[in-house]
């Protein structure tokens, strides 16, 4: 099957479409006797994605833009303020968080962390982490469960001999394969990574990525894939998110994202890669200015205004419009570069 | 390394914790075994009154002639009995609640916090003369007074431990796994509270058993003449002014073994049990 | 004649001693840094960089020795000087940044502060003109209406505002040599770059020179002039970067290049490095010790001590080299 086909299949049978998700958080203490309403912090402002079925989409956004409130809403960990999550034909965000843990879709979506040491409970053995999961969400016990702990830990080159050991006896390449294997031990349909190996040497990381990679296939699983290092981003993900400031301000087909990218932050984004062997040609863009405040943004001005290289007047008057600068990809943006970068 | 290796590390490091726990062994032995191998009967007067201590009667003799040896080592066996039974009943709440007000937070934290507040706004000793002596002069009642005095440490500790680890990853991941709330705070919260609990029991052991003591020192709780090391310091502490300092002496002396003991093992298990000091 | 390099470490060996034994963290650690130049050391982690950063600053964990070698700075035997010699050269003349910017603050006193006490301490200016000086540094690093922010305490700022105070308290005195361990691990990628501009800008007005300890080849690629490769307490290459990387003699830099992501590489393309790290406890350890991991190794790869081969600028430790 040739690339091509396989992003429209993709596009035709998403595994999940998350449609315009927002977590609004009060700022500052309850009053008693308030007087106004208190101010909101929109880490998430109608964020809309779709992921389909096999496939890597990247998120990629600098600290404070919302990746992780928005990962931790698509796992279900908390509830989204308002928006749709559709799964498997149903609206999982009508679920409240509390009673997900019950829900038969909390198998199949599942999650890996950066902090492979800090995801594992420090009394657990590498067994029972695995194991967990399986027990509660799959009803597994005795030589069933063994054997299903067995097998996801195979799967994910982890010796058996190791399954005993506590988290602080075991290595970074291995402490991440168990967050690994309990992740894909039951199976899931949609796993999100969240920055799976920025804490690894980069030898491990390879193999981590490769085992990534070799699972997906295995597995026919859809990746949701958080990551600052956009290196790996370009190299793993199929198509890539941008978000700045709680919004998708980019997104589309991770080659076209990095070769042209559309959204003046993206650019700058991509302009700050170091190559590395390859020294840098020619002068790097610099975002001057200070980011807007995520509390009680101006509904009526684009979020990037006042760092953007490109700022107009217009900018900071009317939010940007979601154009899309080219067929399956999207910016959100007055002026949207067209040229490749 | 394992914990067991560890503990044979942290001992060999602190020889004065290897002596706390020598000390405390000899303690519960002497509690447990005490009363069969005693040369007298503690209750038993005789006629040698006062007598200093001698070979016959290694802590002398008190008033009415009864040995002072054998009632200071049956002793240790209600004073020990009575601090455990005020901890174990502590230890269990205490952590339970403070465990609930850390991860859950919100109405059950602000409760708890009260409460806790509210016994701590007493000097604690006289709270627990207040509550002996309203409620009944009885041994359980001293039992209760005790654990009531020390709850608000407790639930303060483990408080403190289970808010740390409300955002841990791993409480992420048992969310993912299936755990309700209530599961994650029994099963994952739960058991990496306890060990530092049980270093805390340890530590305010001592506390305890001060103050069983004190609150028989000044009449509540153990009667006479029933042996236990505050109303024997009671009773023998008139007789100091006169000479005779080893009434008072050696039940005084046990006291404080027994305090010291607990404080220098609650160090010592807090190096054992502590991951982050393991290099 | 050339200058003297302004730091040289030569023959540098350090050895920590456990509970599981003796760790030879480094093991004939050689290199220079000239005034003005500088250099990045990279590596795993487990290679070594960072001891020998602190071995530079003699702020070594008590359990560590320094077995053989000397440190040469600014003409001062390092290993050799008494504490208060060391103490007056730390923020005057040597200065660190580290990798976890708001670990290195006091949590409990305000920013302004903590750069008015170098200032106070090296350049022995008065509480005021300490205070004052401390605002402009805060302005020279970049931190947006200093004054205000010269009170604020560490938490309130974020990562990357922790990392310019870092900076401005290593630079207040102008130190001739900063040493920057992983200064921007934890950072996004616009503020390291942002972060890095600062540091390259402040050290090329005052000719300081740089010792930029990283695991990212990219950075190292972009900032420095001189790339040092280390392995396990070894140096095994040090070249100036472009040749480095552009044709890495050592099989070690080359493994490490090819195992990093970069564009036009696929992820197949992508390969690790066989096997792990060697337990340093061990009193066998061979003298090359990456032969073990290497497709190369021949014969003599493990007989008898590893010869440095030198080509001009650049130094490969390797009996068969690329």
């Amino acid at each position: 099957m040739n690339a091509p086909l396989i992003e429209a299949e993709a596009r035709a049978t998403p595994v999940l479409v998350a449609s315009s998700l927002s977590k609004r958080f009060p700022v500052g203490r309850p009053r008693l006797f308030a007087r106004a309403r208190r101010p909101l912090l929109h880490a998430v402002d109608r964020v809309s994605l779709a992921i389909g079925a096999g496939e890597t989409v990247g998120l990629v956004g600098e600290s404070g833009c919302g990746k992780t409130t928005l990962t931790r809403m698509l796992a279900r960990l908390i509830d989204p303020t308002e928006g749709r999550i559709l799964f498997g034909g149903e609206d999982l965000a009508a679920i409240p968080a509390a009673r997900f843990a019950r829900h038969p879709a909390r198998a199949a979506i599942q999650m890996v962390f950066q902090d492979a040491e800090g995801s594992i409970n420090p009394r657990f053995t590498a067994f029972e982490a695995i194991a967990a999961p399986l027990r509660r969400l799959r009803g597994l016990r005795g030589a069933a469960l063994a054997a299903s702990v067995e097998r996801a830990a195979e799967r994910c080159g982890l010796p058996k001999a190791l399954l005993g050991r506590f988290p602080h006896q075991l290595s970074g390449g291995q402490k991440a394969r168990v967050g690994i294997a309990r992740a894909i031990a039951t199976e899931p349909k949609l796993l999100i990574l969240d920055e799976p190996t920025s804490a690894l040497d980069v030898s491990v990381q390879v193999v981590i990525l490769h085992l990534l990679a070799e699972l997906r296939r295995a597995l026919g699983m859809s990746y949701l894939f958080v990551s600052h290092d956009l290196n790996v981003v370009r190299l793993i993900c199929d198509r890539v998110a941008v978000m700045y400031l709680g919004r998708i301000v980019e997104e589309g087909p991770a080659e076209a994202v990095f070769r042209s990218p559309a959204h003046p932050y993206t650019r700058a984004l991509v302009d700050s890669i170091a190559i590395p062997g390859q020294k840098r040609a020619g002068a790097r863009i610099r975002l001057t200015g200070d980011p807007q405040s995520p509390i009680d943004p101006d509904p009526e001005a684009c979020r990037f205004h006042g760092r953007c290289p490109r700022g107009e007047a217009l900018c900071g008057r009317a939010a940007p419009p979601e154009v899309s600068p080219a067929p399956g990809r999207r910016a959100l943006c007055h002026f949207p570069l067209l040229e490749p970068a | 390394m394992s914990t067991l290796a560890h503990a044979r590390h942290v001992l060999a490091e602190n020889p004065v914790t290897a002596v706390a726990f020598c000390l405390f062994a000899l303690l519960v032995a002497a509690a447990i075994a005490g009363p069969s191998l005693v040369p007298y009967d503690p209750l038993a007067s005789s006629d040698r009154a006062l007598a200093p201590p001698s070979v016959q009667h290694w802590f002398g003799t008190d008033n009415l002639g009864r040995d002072v040896f054998s009632r200071v080592v049956v002793a240790a066996r209600l004073d020990l009995g009575m601090a455990f039974a005020a901890m174990a009943i502590v230890f269990a709440t205490g952590t339970v609640a403070g465990v609930a007000a850390g991860f859950l937070g919100g109405w059950t934290d602000r409760v708890i916090g009260r409460v806790t507040d509210t016994i701590m706004a007493f000097p604690l000793f006289v709270l627990a003369m207040g509550l002996v002596a309203a409620a009944g002069n009885t041994v359980a009642n001293v039992i209760w007074a005790t654990a009531i005095i020390n709850f608000p440490i407790y639930a303060r500790v483990a408080r403190t431990e289970a808010n740390i680890r409300r955002e841990a990853g791993f409480v992420e991941a048992a969310r993912l796994s299936g755990r309700g709330t209530l599961q994650v705070m029994i099963c994952e919260i739960l058991p990496n509270v306890l060990p530092i609990m049980m270093v805390q029991v340890s530590l305010t052991m001592g506390y305890a058993i001060l103050n069983t003591a004190g609150l028989s020192f000044i009449g509540l709780g153990i009667r006479p003449p029933t042996a236990e090391w505050g109303i024997m310091v009671a009773e023998g502490a008139g007789y100091i002014v006169s000479g005779e300092w080893w009434i008072a002496f050696f039940p005084g002396l046990a006291l404080m073994l027994a305090v010291f003991t607990f404080n220098l093992l609650g160090d010592g298990l807090r190096d054992i049990v502590d991951p982050r000091r393991r290099s | 004649m050339p200058q003297p390099p302004l730091l040289a470490i030569e023959h540098l060996a350090v050895e920590f001693r456990t509970r599981s034994g003796v760790v030879r963290a480094l093991e004939n650690v050689s290199f220079a840094i000239a005034r003005g130049e500088t250099v990045g050391v990279v590596g795993e982690s487990g290679s070594g960089k960072s001891v020998t950063a602190y071995a530079v600053m003699r702020l070594l964990d008590p359990s560590a020795r320094v077995t053989s070698g000397k440190i040469v700075f600014g003409g001062l035997d390092m290993l050799a000087a008494d504490e208060a010699t060391l103490a007056e050269m730390r923020g005057r003349e040597l200065a660190m940044i580290f990798q976890n910017p708001r670990a290195s603050l006091n949590p409990i006193r305000r920013v302004g502060d903590q750069i008015a006490d170098v200032l106070r301490r090296h350049a022995n200016l008065g509480a005021r003109a300490a205070a004052d000086r401390a605002v402009a540094l805060l302005a020279e690093v970049g931190i947006p209406d200093p004054s205000r922010r010269a009170r604020a305490y560490p938490f309130e700022l974020s990562g990357g505002m922790c990392q310019r105070v870092g900076i401005a308290i290593a630079l207040a005195c102008r130190p001739a040599l900063l040493i920057a361990d992983e200064p921007t691990t934890g950072l996004d990628v616009t503020t390291q770059a942002t972060i890095m501009d600062l540091v390259a800008e402040l050290g090329a007005a005052r000719g300081m020179a740089t010792m930029l300890i990283t695991h990212d080849l990219g950075l190292a690629t972009e900032r420095c002039d001189r790339v040092v490769v280390m392995h396990a307490g070894h140096v095994v290459e040090d070249a100036p970067t472009e040749a480095l990387f552009a044709r890495p003699r050592h099989p070690y830099t080359a493994r490490l290049l090819a195992a990093t992501p970069r564009p036009g590489v696929t992820l197949a393309g992508l390969s690790p490095i066989p096997g792990g790290l060697p337990d340093l406890r061990r009193d066998d350890l061979p003298p090359c010790r990456f032969a073990a991991r290497c497709d190369r190794r021949r014969d003599d790869c493990l007989a008898g001590p590893l010869p440095l081969q030198i080509e001009g600028a650049r130094r490969v430790a390797c009996r068969h080299p690329l």
